[in-house]
């Protein structure tokens, strides 16, 4: 149903740039593919803000749901504070999550095929407060049906030290990678962020360092 | 596994520099920059350089002192004379004189011989208290270098520098080429200040005289010397008035006078004591001789028998016993052969009585003999006693003189003492008291240079520059360890696994290119 939908009407064309391409595939083989997750789902989220936690998620997505490869891949926003993804991806905002969580809309309605493996849920039009979206009871029947669908479902949500949101969606998920800014991103955050996470309930299986730099030129580095 | 490790921490240390190469290079570039501006706009100068020679007192000679305090008295001896050379009176009179104020009084000449004038200590004070400021700048100009260290003698040969800058203001005042009154003023200030430095020295050796000359008149040495004057005088008085000729005597009989204890009257007193003695165990001997003489002599002569000792020393009496045995012996062999009337026998017995009797005799006579030695050596022995009693008593005077003698000589000796004492410490003052305020002589070696006024002296840039940049880079190195040290972010794999604890799935390096493609 969702195969013929997606192949029929591509919405954009959207893919990983020259350089990053083959970086998310890596990542993506050393979370998926090393035996770290145990679900199929996994949430992704950072300490803070402007750490490129939805950046990271959808290069993920993107080099997960290569549409010559065989998995198929969701990506659902649930960062329902500073959503991202529709914009990084060039989707509307809505109709999305907030719909079928709270509105019960079918989901098949709200998700928008990438490619042929790939599908991604944007955050939608949040009518309540954001912790109520997520304690709602469409909320386990959508992540049911998602598991259903699909073969890996990648969450996005807010930042941990800021919001509950990822303390809460820990509980269901379990799975958790941390995205870091390097250089920035102070240890004492990183640790508090994930003991929060860890009090909801999940498992923080990683950290993706993201924005790193390497401040020895090349020449240098080789010889020291 | 060594080498892994060092090229670790390198690699570690380098990163961490590489990572705040913008604040190194901006500490670096700000410092260097200010000392190179400071450096280019700071005032040239001129310098001015005398030699001099200065030397400390007569009275101090090195070779009576130990080298640890000659070398202590040089350090002191230096830091006088930068004292005395950075010292109000000279920095004021000099700048006084290079203000052109006139001298105070007027130069004045008596009998033909001129007095050198200088301003009075009050015209220094009363400069030295209303140009404070200028004075201390004139301070600041004026430096005292030893090149070389101290002189291995007792002397010290040092430079005087004076570095004058350039004073724009006043040489436009005047008119002048800014240049050339710069090095003008630098010899002539250097010039003032050695004058007046000779000056202050004479000053400052006048003073030293008269306090070496006041140094009797100082309270506890007069009254060490009055008590040395008193002891010796008591001492006199005693040997003239009383002890008089027998002084060998006295000073024999002290205490410590050891050496000639064999004379004098203690050894005539020992030894005839020693006579006495002799002289009454002989007179014992005499007299119990004469009793035992005595006592054969009252007996019957048949029966006498000569104690041994009068037989050896009487020659009669030994031929009287021989012929009295002799003739005891004749008798004997004629009595049972011959009657009682026998002619022979009647002589021989008759002489044997006789020769008794004669024993009889040489006994009564050896008794009166005895009598007669024992008599005078009685005598003899009351005669020395006599003279023992005689010299006892004298003796006895005597040693309460010696006893006088001994205390009074040792009260001299202590007054001697604690007035050699006094002596020291008051000179030991005064030396330390010149030292500190006062060297003797300084002569001038060289007079001051004159400064070229086409060749300024400036900060040396070059110099400046390597210190500045030794400076900066000491600097950025302190910014880089204490900013990575409080920097907490995580910044690299090593720092992820160390501080979290968890895997480190992947990194993503920071790109200016986009991660995510459309269309």
């Amino acid at each position: 149903m969702t195969e013929v939908a997606s192949e029929s009407r591509p919405r954009s064309t959207v893919s990983l740039g020259a350089g990053s391409d083959e970086l998310f595939r890596g990542l993506w083989a050393s979370v998926f593919h090393t035996g770290k997750i145990s679900d199929k789902h996994v949430l992704i989220c950072s300490a803070d803000r402007w750490e490129g936690a939805s950046t990271v998620a959808c290069g993920l997505a993107l080099a997960g749901g290569d549409p010559a490869g065989d998995a198929r891949v969701a990506l659902v926003d649930f960062n329902l504070r500073y959503p991202a993804i529709h914009r990084l991806m060039g989707l509307p905002q809505g109709p999305g999550v907030c719909e079928v969580i709270l509105k019960n809309e079918p989901t098949t309605t709200v998700a928008r095929s990438i490619s042929r493996n790939l599908d991604v849920y944007t955050v939608g039009n949040l009518g309540a407060r954001a912790l109520d979206a997520l304690r709602s009871p469409g909320m386990s029947s959508f992540l049911s049906s998602l598991g259903q669908t699909y073969d890996h479902v990648l969450f996005d949500a807010a930042p941990a030290n800021l919001h509950p949101d990822a303390k809460v969606l820990a509980g269901a998920v379990k799975d958790v990678i941390m995205v870091i800014r390097t250089d920035q991103t102070p240890r004492e955050a990183v640790a508090q962020a994930k003991r929060v996470l860890e009090s909801g309930g999940g498992r923080v299986v990683g950290v993706v360092l993201n924005m790193r730099t390497f401040p020895l030129p090349r020449f240098l580095y080789r010889r020291v | 596994m060594s080498e892994q490790a060092t090229s670790r921490t390198l690699r570690e240390i380098l990163r961490t520099m590489a990572r705040r190469s913008f604040g190194i290079g901006v500490i670096l570039v700000v410092i260097i920059a200010a000392v190179w501006v400071v450096t280019s706009l700071s005032p040239r100068w001129y310098r001015s350089e005398a030699q001099l020679y200065a030397r400390p007192g007569q009275t101090i000679s090195p070779l009576d002192r130990q080298s640890a305090v000659i070398g202590e008295d040089v350090q002191l001896f230096v830091v006088t004379q930068r004292e005395i050379i950075k010292s109000n009176f000279v920095l004021a009179s000099a700048l006084m004189k290079l203000q052109g104020k006139p001298v105070q009084p007027e130069p004045a000449t008596t009998e033909g011989k001129s007095t050198y004038q200088w301003y009075t200590d009050n015209d220094i004070a009363d400069f030295a208290r209303d140009n404070a400021k200028p004075l201390k700048k004139a301070g600041q100009r004026v430096s005292v270098v030893t090149p070389g260290g101290p002189d291995s003698t007792f002397t010290q040969t040092f430079k005087l520098r004076v570095d004058w800058p350039e004073e724009p203001e006043v040489a436009s005042e005047k008119a002048v080429d800014p240049r050339e009154l710069a090095a003008k003023r630098a010899h002539d200030f250097a010039k003032h200040v050695v004058d007046a430095y000779r000056l202050r020295q004479t000053q400052l050796e006048t003073e030293r005289m008269t306090l070496t000359s006041d140094f009797m008149t100082v309270e506890t040495v007069k009254a060490a010397k009055n008590d040395l004057d008193a002891a010796i005088g008591e001492m006199e008085t005693f040997v003239a008035n009383e002890i008089k000729g027998d002084l060998p005597v006295v000073t024999s009989m002290l205490p410590g006078s050891g050496a000639s204890s064999d004379q004098g009257i203690s050894f005539l007193a020992t030894h005839f004591q020693a006579e006495i003695n002799k002289n009454e165990a002989k007179l014992a001997e005499l007299e119990a001789l004469k009793k035992e003489v005595d006592k054969q002599r009252d007996m019957e002569p048949n029966k006498a028998v000569v104690p041994d000792a009068v037989t050896a020393a009487n020659p009669p009496i030994r031929t009287l016993q021989d012929k009295i045995v002799a003739l005891k012996l004749s008798v004997n062999s004629m009595a049972p052969r011959y009657t009682e009337d026998y002619q022979e026998l009647r002589n021989a017995r008759m002489e044997l009585a006789a020769a008794y009797q004669d024993l009889h005799d040489q006994l009564d006579k050896q008794s009166v003999r005895l009598a007669v030695q024992i008599a005078t050596l009685q005598a003899r022995n009351k005669r020395l006693k006599d003279i023992q009693q005689a010299d006892g008593a004298r003796m006895q005077v005597l040693a309460g003189k010696a006893a006088k003698y001994d205390r009074l000589q040792r009260t001299k000796e202590a007054a001697q003492s604690r007035y050699d004492e006094q002596k020291r410490k008051s000179v030991a003052a005064d030396t330390a008291r010149r030292l500190a305020e006062t060297p003797v002589l300084a002569s001038v070696l060289d007079p001051p240079s004159q400064p070229i006024p086409s060749e300024p002296r400036r900060p040396v840039l070059w110099l400046n520059m390597l210190i500045g940049i030794v400076a900066a880079m000491i600097v950025a190195l302190v910014y880089v360890f204490l900013a990575d040290h409080l920097d907490h972010s995580i910044k690299s794999v090593d720092d992820a696994e160390r501080y979290l604890g968890t895997a480190v799935l992947g990194s993503i390096p920071r790109t200016h290119r986009r991660i995510i493609r459309h269309g």
